[in-house]
């Protein structure tokens, strides 16, 4: 009898960093899904599913958690330095199922569609900021207006003074690259000791606000601590890790790809231009359609159970290729097609389940107005060149894409 | 059958309440109110497509006792 049980999956040759990911990636990811439900990516150590209904699964099934310590293996923390660990080991991704909610719900009321909608005028006026260095020009780097916007929203929402914007652009991107599935613990260990700084930001703008409390969301989290159960202080610090990381890079991409593939392709263009409520769906497609992700994300198999068809054992790591997942054309009719009126109510491109993107209303409201006000100042908008793309290990992040744009002529 | 929502997950994104605005109100304080006792067979397709798109899952469908 043989002791090896791990199943006879075809093994994954997948390069995240190869241009091709970056400029056109989809049929990479169509070949892979279509070839096979299930993999084996030797280089991630993990099994890899592809199609819609397997990464459904993998996003909302509670036998598989993001935290490794669940299923039996070694987590982060015990090779990172002492100041990162507490709050990583009270991370939205490392807590028990009930202690989860409780921690969310410290922060969801702030984000919901409601709460969200009520901070349009703040959105917008830092919409017109992010554009005003642009003004009278005609030529925008979408990359550098993008870069901008989101982590100007999040330190808004948690009154941070933008002097600190640089520190917590360059902490966000190292808890990024981190997520890279085929970083070994101690690569991870490396870059998320570029954190440091950052988190000792985190740690005193804390001890600052404690005497200040106002009514931003740091303050409320505060009050929760204060509160007596609601809330750790490492959970808050883990929280408002996880709102600067979520909210530093991942709109930014949404916003570069929304106008690469929505403002910069005329015939869609002309139609939002002709029907403005068309743009919401308009940006939901371009979410499914040209995701900015990679990979994806990485959970383990708490106990013994079966994905993608093939049993996987306990402590098992598992990736969830959502850009393969978002053109699946078992889930999507057409699902290669760009479509601004499809329903996509029961999309995954902000994940499915009790980590569903806890920002996903703040990025689709920064998303329609930075695309709208773009809309409404100018009647031109096209591509003056290639976008130039980092060659990210997660995420295809564009670094510089200008655009020649044309004010309207001036009504008579 | 019934509806059961799970408090711990719902955070108001107001899918059910797209999917079936006369069976799902969430209300100006962000609280969901299930409008129906029970599901009557001509609203089921609407209701089972509301519990799918909820993004959280914390909705399901049971049996009646």
């Amino acid at each position: 009898m043989s002791h090896d049980t791990r199943p006879q999956v075809p093994a994954l040759q997948f390069d995240p960093t190869a241009p091709d990911l970056d400029v056109d990636p989809h049929p990479t990811y169509a070949r892979i899904r279509e070839q096979a439900p299930l993999y084996y990516w030797p280089e991630a150590r993990a099994y890899v599913v592809t199609r819609f209904d397997d990464v459904a699964q993998f996003l909302r099934d509670p036998r598989l958690s993001p935290d490794p310590t669940a299923a039996g293996q070694p987590a982060i923390d015990d090779v990172v330095s002492a100041e990162l660990r507490g709050p990583m080991k009270s991370s939205l991704m490392r807590l028990t199922v009930k202690d989860h909610a409780r921690v969310r719900r410290a922060v969801s009321p702030a984000l919901t569609p409601r709460a969200v909608e009520r901070m349009r005028p703040n959105v917008q006026r830092l919409v017109d900021e992010a554009l005003a260095p642009f003004a009278g020009r005609d030529a925008i780097d979408i990359a550098e207006l993008a870069d901008f916007l989101p982590l100007r929203v999040i330190a808004m929402m948690l009154a941070i003074p933008s002097q600190h914007e640089a520190a917590f652009r360059h902490y966000g991107e190292a808890n990024i690259r981190a997520v890279d599935p085929r970083l070994t613990m101690e690569e991870r260990g490396v870059e998320l000791e570029a954190t440091i700084p950052g988190m000792r930001l985190i740690r005193a703008l804390i001890a600052e606000r404690r005497s200040h409390l106002g009514d931003d969301l740091l303050s409320t989290l505060i009050r929760a601590e204060a509160e007596g159960n609601r809330l750790t202080e490492d959970e808050m610090i883990g929280l408002v890790s996880a709102l600067i990381t979520a909210g530093s890079e991942t709109t930014v991409h949404f916003i570069c790809f929304a106008v690469k593939s929505l403002l910069c392709v005329p015939e869609r263009a002309a139609e939002v231009r002709a029907d403005p409520s068309l743009l919401r769906s308009a940006l939901e497609e371009i979410l499914r359609y040209d995701t900015f992700g990679k990979a994806g994300l990485t959970r383990y198999a708490t106990v013994d159970m079966e994905i993608g068809g093939t049993r996987i054992e306990r402590g098992a790591r598992v990736v969830g290729m959502l850009p393969a997942a978002l053109r699946d054309p078992r889930a999507f009719p057409d699902a290669d097609k760009y479509d601004p009126r499809r329903d996509n109510g029961e999309s995954l491109h902000f994940g499915s389940g009790i980590h569903f993107c806890l920002g996903a209303w703040l990025a689709r409201l920064e998303g329609e107005l930075m695309i709208q006000t773009l809309i409404d100042r100018y009647s031109d908008i096209e591509p003056a060149g290639e976008p130039a793309y980092a060659g990210h290990p997660v995420l295809r992040k564009i670094v510089s894409f200008p655009v020649h744009v044309t004010k309207p002529a001036r009504a008579a | 059958m019934k509806i059961v929502v799970d408090r711990d997950r719902c955070e108001a994104n107001q899918a059910c309440m797209r999917a079936a605005p006369d069976v799902f109100q969430v209300d100006d304080n962000d609280h969901l109110h299930v409008l129906v006792a029970h599901v009557t067979p001509e609203a089921r397709e609407k209701v089972e497509r509301a519990v799918r798109a909820c993004p959280k899952q914390a909705l399901s469908l049971v049996d009646d006792e």
